[in-house]
């Protein structure tokens, strides 16, 4: 009877499920290796194309966000495909609670885009020749859209397993979902590539609310599409 | 005292019925051997029992003492061996134990005694792409039981298996029993006889 109606430790199954997919990375190397290739490339090519930006706040914010956008797309598409392709997701789905799963995966996603964006950010500043005036605003603008988009991406990524061309459904559904983070992160970026946020706090309030609110829904909702 | 009460269940795909109407009742300290054909439902009604999918009509009730039990008081009181609920190839028998252990909240000492008890423990450090089918259904059962579950849910249980492997799934199978409660699909008369019911599916039911 004991046994039997055992409760794990939820932070525990979290915690479990994040190292094991920590480790699975670690040793295939396939989800860093991909988004940092694109991420590079996507630099690269923007960098000899438009030269500098020093003086285009505005279009600077936007190519940022398009390579972070299209970054996140790749590394996301990862997380449930593989679990269904090699056949492990009913392991989770037998052993752990879903809400675990969610927060496991989604701290998984969260590293990987930190990792992402840790590398092509500052890589984007310095090629690019543009200018950060509030440092700070800047990082805490990155770290909410990162965290709203590895929430609703996990979903997305969970519901869009077993489908066929998932990466472009992924594409085309994630982006009406990421547009108000998106919209807030770009407004944030721009102001802080230009002139700064002076007392116009509200797009950052917005993102604010917006990443807690995916991260609640993620929690609340994962099950359903499980 | 675990009982599991299924009614009238039915599970289709499309407008095609897998099984209709199957009522059964598996008291704790019994097995259940569900037979039939390739294709006749075994697996699914498995899949359905674990609670991985939902039966198209019909009712399936864990209850402990007379009380039903919610899905998430469910998942700890089962394990399972399916085809579909594979370990990661890329960690180690050790760490996939881990993972599980970890889930349920169990000693990790566990996972070395399991290792053992499966016949394991010299390829616990190797990673599971490396090992036959015959070892996979090892560690899948380790992983099934490392948890201590009242329910044991196998599919197939000795098809890779040779005759020790035989021998050893006769085994647990006699000791859940002891405890719980065990349910087996399969296509071997051999396994028949560990189940005090049998349910047929497809055209011989």
């Amino acid at each position: 009877m004991k046994t039997a109606l055992r409760r794990p430790n939820w932070l525990k199954q979290v915690w479990a499920i994040a190292k094991k997919d920590f480790l699975s990375e670690w040793r295939t190397r396939h989800a860093v290796v991909t988004t940092l290739a694109f991420a590079l490339i996507a630099l690269t090519v923007v960098s000899l194309s438009v030269g500098s930006l020093r003086g285009e706040p505005t279009l600077a914010a936007g190519l940022l966000w398009v390579i972070i956008f299209f970054a996140t797309i790749v590394a996301l598409g990862r997380t449930f495909t593989k679990e269904a392709d090699a056949h492990t997701d009913n392991l989770l789905r037998l052993n752990a609670e879903p809400s675990a799963v969610f927060l496991g995966k989604m701290l998984f996603n969260l590293v990987l885009l930190g990792l992402v964006a840790m590398l092509a950010v500052p890589l984007f500043v310095a090629l690019l020749g543009v200018s950060v005036r509030q440092l700070g605003v800047f990082v805490v603008a990155i770290i909410l859209a990162l965290v709203t988009m590895a929430a609703l991406g996990t979903i997305l990524g969970a519901m869009l397993a077993k489908v066929q061309s998932r990466i472009a459904l992924l594409a085309v559904a994630a982006f009406p979902l990421f547009f108000p983070a998106l919209a807030a992160s770009l407004q944030v970026t721009a102001m802080t590539f230009g002139a700064g946020l002076e007392s116009n706090m509200t797009p950052l309030k917005a993102l604010f609310a917006y990443a807690g609110a995916s991260l609640l829904g993620g929690l609340l909702l994962f099950e359903e599409v499980w | 005292m675990l009982t599991l009460r299924c009614t009238d269940l039915g599970k289709a795909f499309g407008r095609r019925w897998l099984f209709r109407r199957l009522s059964f009742t598996v008291p704790q300290g019994t097995g259940l051997v569900i037979l039939g054909p390739n294709g006749s439902g075994k697996t699914t009604l498995l899949r359905l029992l674990c609670g991985l999918v939902q039966p198209t009509e019909g009712r399936i009730v864990w209850e402990i003492n007379g009380f039903g039990l919610r899905p998430n008081q469910v998942r700890s009181l089962l394990g399972a061996v399916l085809p579909d609920c594979e370990p990661y190839e890329e960690l180690t028998a050790e760490e996939n134990m881990e993972l599980i252990a970890d889930l349920h909240g169990v000693n990790k000492n566990s996972v070395n005694d399991w290792l053992e008890r499966v016949g394991l423990t010299h390829a616990r450090r190797q990673f599971v792409s490396e090992f036959s089918s015959g070892m996979k259904l090892r560690l899948k059962l380790a992983m099934a039981l490392v948890h201590e579950p009242m329910a044991l849910l196998l599919d197939e249980p000795t098809a890779m298996l040779d005759e020790q492997g035989r021998q050893l799934v006769s085994e647990l199978i006699a000791e859940q029993k002891r405890k719980g409660i065990v349910i087996i699909a399969t296509n071997d008369e051999r396994d028949v006889g560990y189940g005090e019911q049998q349910i047929f599916l497809g055209k011989n039911r």
